[in-house]
């Protein structure tokens, strides 16, 4: 009850920081317009031009962009703010006043900020999703386990990328690790079938992107068995005991920055 | 019982060396070197419940890094810390919920949004209720006087005010044992008697334990009996406040602004440790002799001004070097 209540205080403290600039919330909210429909009209001019997506129609590919933009709506929102403010935290010593909470250090780190930046992604992805599957006569309950897959698609995204931060904290900025991070994401928006097979292999076993967008989707089409969605749930526990591994091994060697 | 134990406490880092230059620069490129460097050796004292102790040094001699083993932050490389019967590394909840660490330079309250918020935050996490939240809050505000600063957004906040706003977020959960890290760095002196009353009447209240540093010897002398000295590590000194004054800083320091140049020379008759430099003149001066020399001083010379202070603390802690001590 307390991680809720301090999650809830968490969010709603830095929506409210986020919201004393209504100008850079305007900003988001047409560039996620205008980067949607340029995503879309990309799909649908390959589509028209006879590209070959390896047997996926218009709207099926339609879902795996739409779940694509709803990572990137999570991303935006909860994964670069918090990984930010991790790595800042680090070069000013302030992670000092996180270590010294009587909490999860690995919750507080995860989930101590919001921004307003990932709304727009968020809701335009679900948008996309949601017309994708009225379109294929989709279910309501398929459409909300696509959604649910999704979310621990995020998860396991964000858990990636915490373990990874926690490793280039010291040596590099995260602000790069965080571009890298966002180039794979870019690559989620289409089925794997439409790149070549050297990139599917990577993008199955060395950066789980048809993990994370594609097999939610592919279960809620019927394509692939559910129970790869039970695989997903052990990719997810193996990364947050990873994670939490790499987060112990860091605070025994952590030093603070001086003062 | 004591609440805070420091026992053979040792901390050693690893810190790379870099020649300066692309050259040095290529050479720590292909192969790295590093050297260790002891920031703490064998440090052991104890503090007793309620408590308020001056732990002083100068820079880079391992105040803060001893704090910041007492608080969990660092783990010790050799050596026992215990506090409140807690190892502070293993950074328990019950532990993390009874300390506070408060830093001069560094700041817990969000930047662009009213104190409130913070405060807000703080009291999630330490599950305070509402309404105690709010008699907290009221009360430790009127003891800073910052009741109406408690809504303004930090960034436009004066350094004072935020100090005085971050020791109200770091004792929001009333610590039993505060370990507070150059509080009043850089404030004004009303801010400074501002701090230091509130930590008083804290401590008092609340019997809290205090492990104090300031390079300010005003903050030392206004809260703690008893002080710890420290100085590249080790241990020098660990008793009260007026034993270590007088046995190594029985002096004041005069410095005068005169009006014209005087000889060289002229001033060492008044006091030791004579620094003059054209119109400015500093000299150390007994307290047993001060009166009669500011009297001569101003009686032989033309002065623009003239203050008196404590020696600086490097000078105090240099000078039991030079005598050998301890």
């Amino acid at each position: 009850m307390r991680y809720w209540r301090v999650l809830f205080r968490n969010l709603a403290t830095w929506l409210s920081a986020e919201m004393a600039y209504r100008e850079d919330f305007l900003a988001a909210v047409l560039t996620a317009l205008i980067t949607t429909a340029g995503r879309v009209f990309a799909l649908w001019g390959m589509f028209t031009a006879g590209v070959d997506f390896g047997g996926w129609r218009f709207e099926e590919a339609l879902l795996v962009v739409g779940a694509a933009v709803v990572l990137m709506g999570a991303f935006a929102g909860l994964v670069e703010p918090n990984l930010s403010a991790f790595s800042r935290r680090v070069f000013q010593g302030t992670l000092d006043f996180v270590f010294l909470k009587p909490l999860d250090t690995q919750f507080l780190i995860m989930f101590e900020r919001v921004s307003l930046w990932g709304l727009p992604d968020l809701v335009a992805g679900t948008w996309l999703i949601v017309a994708a599957a009225q379109r294929l006569g989709l279910s309501l309950a398929a459409v909300l386990a696509l959604l649910g897959g999704l979310g621990c698609a995020a998860l396991l995204f964000y858990l990636l990328a915490f373990g990874a931060a926690l490793v280039a904290v010291r040596s590099m900025y995260v602000s790069n690790l965080l571009h890298f991070l966002a180039a794979f994401l870019q690559a989620a928006q289409y089925p794997a079938t439409a790149y070549g097979r050297g990139f599917r292999w990577i993008f199955t076993f060395f950066v789980p992107v048809y993990w994370m967008t594609q097999v939610p989707v592919e279960v809620v089409l019927g394509r692939v068995s559910g129970a790869l969605f039970l695989a997903l749930g052990f990719w997810l526990a193996l990364a947050l005991a990873a994670s939490r591994l790499a987060l112990r091994l860091a605070m025994r060697s952590y030093t603070s920055a001086s003062s | 019982m004591s609440v805070v134990v420091a026992n053979r406490l040792s901390k050693m880092y690893q810190v790379a060396e870099k020649e300066p230059g692309l050259a040095g620069t290529l050479r720590h490129f292909v192969a790295r070197r590093y050297k260790q460097i002891a920031a703490v050796r064998e440090v052991s004292f104890e503090l007793g419940e309620g408590e308020i102790v001056g732990f002083l040094g100068p820079n880079g001699a391992g105040k803060t890094t001893t704090l910041k083993m007492l608080t969990g932050l660092l783990y010790p490389t050799s050596g026992r810390a215990q506090v409140l019967g807690y190892v502070p590394h293993e950074r328990r909840s019950g532990f993390l919920k009874q300390i506070t660490l408060v830093m001069g330079n560094k700041a817990q309250l969000i930047w662009d949004l009213p104190v409130l918020d913070t405060l807000r935050v703080n009291a999630a996490v330490y599950e305070i209720p509402e309404v105690e939240y709010k008699k907290r809050v009221a009360q430790f505000a009127e003891m800073l006087a910052i009741e109406d600063i408690l809504t303004q957004p930090v960034r436009k906040l004066s350094l004072g005010q935020r100090m005085k706003a971050e020791l109200l977020a770091s004792l929001l959960h009333h610590p039993r044992v505060l370990f507070l890290d150059e509080p009043t760095l850089g404030l004004d002196v009303n801010a400074q008697v501002a701090v230091r009353d509130f930590v008083r009447s804290y401590a008092r209240e609340r019997g809290a334990t205090v492990l104090l540093t300031s390079h300010y010897m005003a903050d030392i002398e206004a809260l703690a009996e008893r002080v710890i000295l420290i100085h590249e590590g080790r241990l020098l000194f660990d008793g009260g406040l007026e034993t270590l004054l007088d046995r190594f800083a029985p002096y004041k320091e005069v410095r005068l602004d005169l009006a014209e140049p005087a000889p060289a020379g002229a001033f060492d008759a008044f006091g030791e440790g004579v620094d003059f430099e054209g119109r400015s003149v500093r000299l150390l001066v007994t307290k047993e002799r001060l009166t009669g020399v500011v009297a001569a001083l101003l009686e032989r010379f033309e002065v623009r001004d003239l203050t008196v202070d404590e020696p600086p603390l490097e000078e105090v802690i240099g000078r039991i070097f030079a005598a050998g001590a301890v």
